[in-house]
């Protein structure tokens, strides 16, 4: 009986899951070859077709055609990629009833990675007539460029920088925006885990990521308050041919930490429907080395002995499972991950050093105290379906982020004996949703849209730094796209928004060295607060040709401010000061203007992107001039508003001579400042070039891509510096990157070796944390890595 | 042609803002610093700074806190209570300057203290300048007379390994003494100078266990030590450091191989 219940309730969650992807089978069905040539007009195959609403795959024969049967009536589009040729998009109404044939020509081409569509992951159209510049950071590009975290490796994207803390933590920067300017969107569904912490890094698996996309330039439109700098996406995995298996084992090492990472990946597709995907990696790192015998605390010069930072150490964990569903009508996709962190911090950077957290202990690989430990449980629900000639996208998520970070009670602080060493402890849930309804015609889009998100936030811990919170955001948004002879695109958009935050009063209990509580401190009020916010864009491309293009955008964004912006009052350690909120405090505004012009024929690649973005009612913290109270503290910085300029650009060229010789040049330069006094805006890169020089050898029968690189990153001094910031001296550092990929019947072996930081130099990263007390980045770094995928057909059992 | 122009334009703008901004940090001087020299519990500090700005100075801070464990917090459990001491006040001009007494006071545990002078002017500039302060207890300034008996001299060290020592110590009267604050054990390489900590041990520790410290022999006997994994074979010094109760250093080394 039990049983009985049990398969009941599995099959009313599946259907409650996936239902409607699979249609009625009524309905009409049709059936589209697709066929593939090159510009001489020979067949290709072996090209991949995909099927982008339905996430369906293929490879052409060798005649170059590939059949999808089974298609209803609506509007599609395909991915057609070939190795050696540009990847093309094709959109086409399905008329259906009966069969269809399509012709497309791919042409050869010189630039290497460009296996992947361009396409923006919202609108799904292409990301040539999007009004704002998006960079695509694809799985070569990501297998080739090594970093210590995800968001490092994709430092070298034009307009994007990270911001560091050691080894192990980074944040995005794009356009200088950082924080929560910034949104993070993973399959959909933005990323929640304490982004306002300079120390609390993105708990997203960098392996299990193959595709990112850049978006620069405000967002606020389709991703909420929180993307005016602009949005990092990472798209879900993609899916595999029906009935195959993929295996992935990827192994790597990193000599300036002692790292050593494994990642685990499969993904089979057992029929046309039904797709898992797996995936579980793990990486342990030990205390990370720099070019420093000293560093500097409170005005004391303090060692670092053997030139390794104590307690820097961490490890990660990441466990991942998606089932997805594709039908005739759309698809859906279930998706589960946990990621586990524990990493140490240097404890001069947290809390006061001591000589025994400073001295080593012979085990370069334990956490002490300082440290933080993470949690972060996310559950995402992505469904496609297919409304006559429109579809809608639905993606749906919660998460529940747990951080604490532990250190010793210090002599000087409030004695909070519940919780023992738990000195900040945050319990963030947050529940997302997004939905979108897109309709299409010859030569316009609509998209109708809705997100929005409640949160609840409960801390705990010795020290107060947040109190408790919810939070409630919804929005509604529509954007018009329409094309003109083909070579105009306009763009408009309009949204709506109502938010409300609850903010609970915080008292907290002071106790005697007996912990008895002895006094109570209001650390801050309640407050219940709402608002009603509105932004529109617009936004005009322009094909001049087939080669170059321009864009012009200009929109008009706003950001609530956040509740540590409203409410936060005590030390940050991840900025060495005592923060505080301002309930006062009302939604930011900004006008945006975007311009870009791009150029690309078969051997240059070049876009150009300057941006001018002024903002009213900028939030930021300032310093008061005045000491926090508190020991330990420092000066007391408030939040404050002002009215903001932030203008600068990006550039990069790239040039493919031949087949064998690629050079890369990616410059990006942001100015900010603060209008009613001149100061410049903190937290801002400075201007910064990188260039890459990739020779490409020939391909053998066994051997794909092998490749040497050398790269060189310039970055400028920076002295423009918000108040009481220090400045940061101008460094070169360089690289060398080789690597290949292994081919033997369906095993491909991808080998990589890297060496950032060629010669050891001793610099500062404006943006990064440990700069503050004078410890330069981490010093020369060799990185192996081993990417074993393994791809098999299903075998067929033969009919008696 | 318009767009690069407004843009110039703009640029032009946010440099002419640039200029006017105050990124100069005021200065601190001290016209007399012997005054940390000889200090003892009870004693008052006389306290000169002047201050100067390029603008308006506006706070000035004292922070006084233990070092008694590199930085003062952290696993160092005295048998006495540490002092901490802060001081805010305000300044202002261009130059100013204070000049006061902090009495220091008795029945803190004496020791290395950090004394730090925080000066912000009003644009939230920042500068600080700090020194290392020996508070001694006249009650005892004598430091203990440690010697170690095992590991003998050149003795091969190996996992586990015990330390025994003996130790005497009096008051600044005469009179015998017997209470520690804080043992530690470091092994420090002869050949590349890298030290490792094998182990510390602090009052509460020391205190609860005659197999540990007996008072009564002044005898130490500290076992199950281990040889970090990190220290290679070589010649090395095994340093035993015995602050006593009223923080005075004691130490005694002995020249030890690891095999």
């Amino acid at each position: 009986m039990n049983i009985r219940v049990g398969f009941i309730g599995i099959w009313v969650c599946i259907s409650l899951f996936f239902g409607g992807t699979q249609g009625l089978k009524s309905q009409n069905a049709c059936v589209v070859v697709v066929r593939v040539w090159d510009e001489g007009h020979k067949p290709i195959p072996f090209a991949n077709v995909e099927l982008h609403e339905l996430h369906v795959l293929k490879s052409t024969d060798s005649s170059g055609s590939v059949r999808f049967e089974g298609l209803a009536s609506g509007w599609y589009h395909f991915h057609i990629s070939a190795s050696g040729y540009a990847s093309n998009r094709l959109e086409f109404r399905q008329p259906c009833d009966k069969e269809k044939s399509i012709d497309v020509v791919l042409a050869l081409t010189q630039h290497h990675l460009k296996e992947f569509v361009l396409e923006d992951g919202i609108f799904n159209q292409p990301s040539k007539e999007a009004p704002l510049k998006i960079e695509f950071a694809t799985t070569e590009y990501l297998q080739s460029h090594a970093g210590q975290t995800l968001i490092q490796q994709l430092d070298g994207l034009p307009g994007m920088n990270a911001m560091g803390t050691g080894t192990g933590i980074a944040k995005p920067i794009i356009r200088g925006f950082s924080f929560n300017r910034v949104a993070v969107v993973d399959r959909g569904i933005k990323q929640e885990g304490q982004q306002w912490g300079w120390d609390h890094g993105l708990e997203i698996d960098g392996f299990a990521v193959e595709h990112a996309e850049l978006i620069k330039g405000p967002s606020v439109l389709a991703y909420g308050s929180d993307a005016v700098g602009g949005v990092l996406l990472f798209r879900p995995p993609d899916w595999i041919e029906p009935s195959t298996t993929e295996a992935q084992v990827i192994q790597q090492y990193r000599t300036v930490n002692g790292l050593h990472a494994q990642s685990f990946g499969l993904k089979t597709r057992l029929n046309t429907h039904w797709f898992i995907a797996l995936r579980h990696s793990r990486q342990d790192y030990q205390d990370y080395r720099v070019p420093a015998d000293s560093f500097l605390y409170n005005g004391f010069l303090l060692p670092i002995q053997n030139g390794i930072l104590k307690n820097t150490a961490g490890n990660d964990r990441y466990y991942s499972g998606s089932v997805g569903h594709s039908g005739r009508n759309g698809y859906a996709i279930l998706t589960y991950s946990l990621v586990e962190q524990h990493m140490g911090f240097f404890s001069g950077a947290y809390g006061i050093p001591t000589a025994y957290t400073l001295s080593q202990d012979g085990d370069l690989s334990d956490i002490d105290f300082p440290s933080q430990k993470i949690q972060h449980h996310k559950l995402i629900y992505n469904h496609r379906i297919k409304l006559g000639n429109a579809w809608l996208e639905t993606d749906l998520g919660f998460q529940r982020n747990l951080r604490n970070e532990f250190s010793n009670p210090e002599a000087h602080s409030v004695n909070f004996p519940n919780h023992q060493f738990i000195e900040h402890g945050f319990d963030l849930s947050t529940l997302s949703w997004n939905i979108r309804y897109s309709r299409s015609a010859d030569n316009w889009h609509f998209v109708l849209g809705s997100n929005g998100q409640w949160q609840e936030n409960r801390v705990q811990g010795f020290r107060y730094l947040l109190p408790n919170f919810r939070t409630g955001q919804a929005g509604v948004w529509a954007q018009l796209k329409r094309s003109f002879s083909g070579q105009w695109h306009a763009h408009f958009g309009l949204r709506g928004d109502l938010a409300f935050q609850s903010v609970s009063a915080f008292e907290q209990v002071v106790y005697n060295i007996a912990l008895q509580p002895t006094d109570t401190l209001l650390m801050n009020t309640g407050m219940d607060r709402t608002y009603a916010n509105w932004s529109a864009s617009a936004g005009l491309t322009r094909e001049i040709s087939q080669r170059a293009l321009v864009r012009w955008n200009v929109g008009s964004s706003y950001r609530l401010p956040t509740v540590p912006e409203l409410a936060a009052n005590g030390i940050h350690h991840g900025t060495f000061r005592h923060e505080m909120g301002d309930s006062s405090l009302s939604s930011e505004r900004g006008l945006q203007f975007d311009f870009s012009y791009e150029f690309q024929n078969q051997t240059i690649q070049f876009s150009a992107s300057p941006f001018f973005y002024y903002f009213d009612r900028y939030i930021f913290l300032e310093p008061t001039g005045t000491f926090s109270p508190l020991p330990e503290a420092g000066q007391l910085y408030r939040y404050a508003q002002a009215q903001a300029l932030q203008t600068g650009a990006e550039c990069m060229l790239d040039i493919h001579w031949n087949s064998r010789w690629n050079l890369k040049v990616v410059a990006d330069g942001v100015f900010g400042f603060n209008v009613s006094n001149g100061y410049p805006l903190p937290f801002i890169p400075p201007l910064n070039v990188q260039t890459e020089f990739e020779h490409h050898f020939p391909d053998l029968n066994w051997l794909e891509h092998p490749y040497v690189r050398a790269t060189v990153l310039l970055a400028a001094p920076q002295e423009a510096i918000a108040r009481n910031e220090k400045k940061t001296p101008g460094y070169a550092i360089g690289g060398l990157a080789a690597g290949a990929t292994f081919r033997y019947k369906t095993l491909r072996v991808r080998l990589s070796v890297e060496v950032q930081n060629l010669w050891d130099q001793r610099y500062f990263v404006h943006q990064n944390r440990y700069r503050f007390i004078n410890i330069p980045e981490p010093g020369r770094n060799l990185q192996l890595s081993a990417i074993f995928t393994f791809q098999q057909p299903h075998f067929k059992l033969k009919s008696p | 042609m318009k767009t690069p122009g407004f843009f110039l334009a703009a640029l032009l703008c946010l440099n002419f803002f640039a200029c006017g901004v105050d990124d100069m940090p005021p200065t601190i001087q001290f016209p007399n610093d012997d005054i940390f020299t000889s200090l003892f519990l009870g004693d008052s500090i006389h306290v000169v700074v002047n201050f100067a700005d390029n603008e308006a100075l506006n706070q000035f801070k004292i922070d006084i806190h233990s070092n008694h464990d590199g930085h003062g917090h952290g696993k160092t459990q005295a048998s006495l209570p540490k002092w901490d001491t802060l001081i805010i006040g305000s300044i202002s001009g261009l130059s100013d300057a204070i000049d006061f007494y902090i009495p220091v006071p008795t029945g803190y545990l004496p020791g290395p203290y950090h004394f730090t002078v925080f000066c912000l002017d009003k644009n939230g500039n920042e500068t600080s300048t700090n020194f290392q302060l020996i508070f001694k207890d006249a009650t005892d300034t004598i430091a203990p007379t440690v010697v170690v008996q095992a590991p003998v001299s050149n003795a091969n060290l190996s996992t586990p390994f015990g330390l025994t020592a003996n130790i005497s110590d009096q008051l600044s009267n005469g009179n015998s003494a017997s209470e520690l604050n804080r043992v530690e054990v470091v092994l420090k390489s002869q050949s590349t100078e890298v030290e490792f900590d094998i182990a510390d041990y602090n009052a509460v520790q020391l205190g609860s266990s005659i197999s540990l410290y007996d008072p009564a022999t002044g005898m130490l006997n500290l076992s199950n030590l281990s040889i970090p994994a990190a220290a290679t074979a070589g010649n090395y010094r095994l340093r035993l450091l015995v602050f006593d109760a009223y923080f005075n250093l004691g130490v005694a080394e002995v020249p030890v191989v690891i095999p």
